[in-house]
């Protein structure tokens, strides 16, 4: 009887601290509403209703350049946009996998700008794609898979042991975010009005090595096999950004790949008078990203393929999700139209 | 006074060997301070030394309209990249100071002040260089300190030459 | 491996759980495996160097106790295994040659003391020679003191270690062990590595931070390398509680010493006890007349100076005077206090040698206390030092309650021992949730090894 007592009491005591802990956790996590807000993106997806029948995969070329709400204005498309700050190929393949188990979308875009690293790239990087994200086996995967030396993979279970730092930098977003989040995106599309146009560039740099790292292949045909078994389609694009450079022998990998796997590929650099972007007006960043007007132009042309050439549906004439989606358009719109 | 020769003795043998340690360690310390000037690096431009991790605003280089700034996809850091007719020069902007992190040479009259300049062999490169360096595909990397020097190889000739920083 | 960090928690709680559900016979081969592995896992040269020497002195210790040739063999293991350690304070010097990459052998020094020790005391015929290699390969390569020591007395440890057989867990031994982890790493997450900022800060810059800034440097580096030091043996001392080991003690309250002579009796006191058991007393201690005494005095700290690192022999040299100087003072009454602070004060500014990378430098610095009095601007600037006032107010918070658990650890310890369980649970708790939160610890705070681990 002692014994159970003194076990009772020491199990009070772990539990109480095992919530202190917990709380004091939860107030040092960054909170990503106000600042840092791509920390925010991957969690957005999930409370979403599940119905989107094209899903976008990627880095911030994705995230930046392709607005859902256009496809859904245009050609009735229900898309989300699973993008992420310098989200590698290892990461956007177990986003990918995590997607499948909400829903089954009939068409998956994937951005093809990772392939050029094989290699974790940051920490903090890593933080932006996975902090957010649900416990999954995925999240398990793209943990050990993406984890830079520095990194420990309890620091992703206890995130205490990675934030507690930041006790002296608490601010009120930290307090007014304890218990809520703030949604930054429109269905995954990052807006940004800003205009700074393309006045030149630097010079185009030799590299010593174009070709893909093995891993990269070894990722991509395991995307590629995810589609086929779910009898997904799958394309493969090239955002028209003209800075980083994308270089020649780079495109010839991936139609080579396309050309042996049978998959389409579109690189939006190539058709960039079709599209109508001008770079003097549609990026904000001199033209690694498009802003606003030119991510309505790139959404807009791409509606249009998607429409023509895969049997999506028009979901402005179904009245749950035309519902959904007027509430979505409202907030878009309103957007759109502030300074 | 047997005490006091006790003392004595023992602040003898001390002078002697505080100066005897004292002569070492200066040696030592001028020896490491010679070493460390010539411990990495140096581009030159107009005469002027440019180091990897030095300040582009302390140097006197003629102006330029082509620059590009390249913000990061999350974070408060840019890079800008001023271009010149023969090379570029990357920094990274921190609290008013303009940290080179790179100067890109891929064609032109420049050459490093070793005498290698784009169009020289690899053999050239190694004469001036010598032979501790990693390859990396068609990539010959010296390290020397803080930098990098990479010259990318196209068949047996020098395509371009970068100095690198070496990030910490 | 660093003992604070994550694959060494992880250490520990296998070692624990493997220890304790291996038969109680079996148990020491058990520990003994895990060093091995251990040892093997951190590089084949750290298992190599301490096989060598555990099979040789098990051997000579053998040989020794038959009485054959004993005086050569014992020179002869001793001087193999203190040759190779020279070799290996050297190396730092030679790894300066890019064409040389030599590994210095984690404990070397600390598992050398050991086997120079037990071959000694077997020629001195104070225990027979261990028969069972396994005994004696786990009293040479038991993992946990190859870091920072203690340096172990074979007669000491052995029933612990290895006699001790009918182990069950203990609470009571499970409880001192974690509290005493927590300390350590309490004083190295909360104290040193604040700390370290600070004298980075001052040493980096020479020329501005000379006079206070240097008394500054000095008195924090005396709680620093104490935290650091101490804080690696209660990681130590408190995992082999954990497993029912008793190690020896180290530390006796070094800065309440009220003489130099006083404060070395409380430091680092295996290593002072091995030198005054295996070097001074071997010279003839104080039975060869005063000026013998002095001279051996003064061998032993430059002896000691030198293990440290060849930039530490004036140190040692300065100790060693200190020392004689105590000697010949007696043993006068003196007022406690004064005695305390002028001790501390005198062994922080010796501490300079460690401080700045050279001995000039450091005795510039001990010079310019006496020629710069820049206190008001030391005071104005130390938000300039490193570290912002929230962590100025909780470095000196946790000084201060490092100071009171210091002063009174008698009374507390025995307040512990008759605690509730509830008590007992909340202060464990308490400090691994403190260390969890203000710790400095993780990406972006470089836990430098100990400073003990590189000797």
């Amino acid at each position: 009887m002692k014994k159970g007592i003194k076990i009772l009491k020491v199990l009070v005591i772990v539990i109480l601290f095992i919530m202190l802990l917990s709380a004091v956790s939860r107030l040092v996590e960054p909170k990503y509403a106000t600042e840092l807000i791509e920390g925010h993106f991957i969690s957005e997806y999930y409370n979403e209703e599940k119905n989107h029948e094209v899903i976008f995969i990627g880095d911030c070329e994705m995230y930046s350049n392709i607005s859902p709400m256009e496809l859904y204005k245009t050609e009735g498309i229900t898309s989300f946009v699973r993008g992420t700050p310098q989200q590698l190929i290892w990461q956007s393949s177990a986003i990918l996998e995590e997607t499948l188990t909400y829903e089954k979308p009939k068409v998956v875009v994937l951005s093809v700008n990772c392939l050029k690293y094989d290699k974790p790239v940051s920490e903090a990087y890593n933080r932006l794609t996975i902090d957010k994200m649900k416990w999954s086996k995925q999240k398990v995967d793209i943990i050990l898979s993406s984890m830079t030396e520095e990194e420990s993979f309890l620091s992703y279970v206890f995130p205490l042991l990675r934030y507690h730092a930041r006790w002296e930098e608490l601010t009120q977003e930290d307090i007014k975010y304890l218990f809520d989040s703030k949604e930054n995106t429109y269905n995954g599309y990052l807006m940004e009005k800003d205009i700074r146009p393309v006045e030149n560039l630097p010079t185009k740099r030799e590299l010593s090595n174009y070709q893909f790292g093995d891993i990269c292949y070894t990722y991509l045909d395991k995307i590629t096999k995810l589609c086929k078994d779910n009898n997904i389609e799958l394309i493969l694009v090239k955002a028209p950004s003209v800075y980083p450079y994308w270089y020649e022998e780079y495109d010839k990998q991936i139609e080579n790949y396309v050309e042996k796997n049978g998959i389409r590929y579109i690189n939006f650099l190539d058709i960039i008078a079709e599209i109508g972007i001008d770079y003097s007006k549609d990026t904000y960043d001199s033209g690694m990203h498009l802003n606003l007007t030119g991510a309505r132009k790139l959404s807009v042309y791409f509606a249009k393929i998607l429409k023509n050439d895969y049997n999506l549906t028009d979901f402005r004439d179904i009245a749950n999700v035309s519902a959904i989606y007027k509430k979505k358009l409202e907030a878009y719109n309103k957007a759109v139209l502030e300074n | 006074m047997k005490k006091g020769i006790i003392i004595v003795i023992i602040v003898v043998i001390l002078a002697v060997i505080i100066g005897g340690i004292v002569l070492i360690n200066s040696n030592n310390s001028s020896n490491n301070a010679d070493a460390m000037q010539s411990e990495t690096f140096i581009f030159k431009i107009n005469g002027q030394e440019v180091k990897m991790g030095q300040n582009l605003l302390d140097l006197n280089l003629p102006e330029t309209s082509n620059v590009y700034e390249a913000e990061s996809c999350a974070f408060d850091g840019i890079e800008k990249t001023y271009t010149y007719d023969n090379y570029d020069i990357t920094t990274c902007p921190e609290n008013g100071v303009e940290k080179i992190l790179n100067v890109y040479i891929s064609h032109g009259e420049e050459s490093t002040p070793e005498g290698i300049r784009v169009g020289d062999t690899v053999e050239d490169m190694k004469q001036a260089y010598g032979e501790d360096f990693k390859t990396a595909d068609v990539s010959y990397i010296y390290t020397k300190g803080h930098t990098t020097l990479t010259f990318v190889t196209n068949g047996d000739v020098i395509s371009s030459i970068e100095y690198s920083l070496i990030a910490d | 491996m660093n003992l604070v960090s994550e694959s060494f928690i992880w250490f520990m709680i296998i070692t624990t759980i493997l220890y304790y559900l291996s038969p109680k016979k079996v148990k020491k081969y058990t520990l003994l495996m895990i060093s091995v592995i251990t040892l093997a896992c951190l590089g084949w040269e750290n298992l190599a160097y301490i096989l060598f020497s555990t099979i040789s002195t098990y051997l000579a210790g053998l040989c020794i106790e038959k009485g054959k040739n004993k005086k050569a063999i014992l020179i002869g293991t001793v001087g193999i295994n203190s040759i190779i350690l020279i070799i290996m304070k050297i190396v730092p010097y030679i790894n300066s040659k890019p064409e040389f990459n030599l590994i210095v052998p984690l404990g070397i020094s600390y598992y050398t003391f050991q086997v120079i020790s037990y071959l000694v005391d077997v020629y001195r015929e104070k225990y027979s020679a261990e028969r069972n290699f396994f005994h004696f390969a786990l009293y040479v390569m038991y993992f946990p003191y190859l870091f920072v020591g203690p340096i172990n007395r074979f007669d000491q440890i052995k029933q612990s270690l290895i006699k001790e057989e009918n182990k069950k867990f203990n609470i009571e031994s499970f409880y001192e062990g974690i509290l005493k982890i927590s300390m350590g790493f309490f004083k190295k997450l909360m104290v040193v590595s604040r700390i370290h900022v600070i004298i980075s800060t001052i040493t980096g810059d020479i020329t501005t931070y000379t006079g206070a800034y240097a008394l500054l440097a000095m008195i924090l580096y005396s709680i620093d390398i104490y935290a650091d030091f101490s804080g690696a043996i209660d990681i130590v001392v408190g995992f082999s509680k954990i497993l029912q080991i008793q190690l020896t003690a180290n530390f006796n309250l070094p800065y309440l010493a009220t003489s130099i002579n006083d404060f070395w009796h409380r430091w680092h006191m295996s290593l002072s006890r091995w030198f005054k058991d295996y070097i001074y007393i071997p010279l003839g201690g104080n039975r060869k007349g005063r000026v013998r005494e002095y001279i051996n005095i003064l061998i032993v700290f430059t002896v000691s100076g030198l293990w440290h690192g060849a930039n530490y022999i004036l140190w040692g040299i300065l100790h060693g005077i200190f020392t004689i100087f105590d000697r010949l003072r007696g043993d006068k009454k003196r007022n406690r206090p004064i005695s305390i602070v002028v001790t501390f004060l005198l062994v922080s500014i010796l501490w300079s040698f460690f401080i700045w990378p050279d001995t000039i430098t450091s005795l510039k610095m001990i010079g310019s206390l006496f020629t710069t009095f820049n206190y008001v601007d030391m005071f104005q600037n130390v938000l300039q030092l490193g570290i912002n006032l929230q962590n100025i107010i909780l470095l000196l918070g946790c000084i201060i309650l490092l100071v009171i658990i210091a002063l009174n650890k008698s009374y507390l310890e025995a307040k512990m021992q008759n605690a509730d369980i509830t008590v007992k649970c909340t202060i464990v708790f308490l400090l691994i949730s403190i260390i969890l939160i203000f710790g400095w610890y993780g990406i972006g705070f470089d836990i430098s090894q100990f400073i003990y681990n590189k000797f």
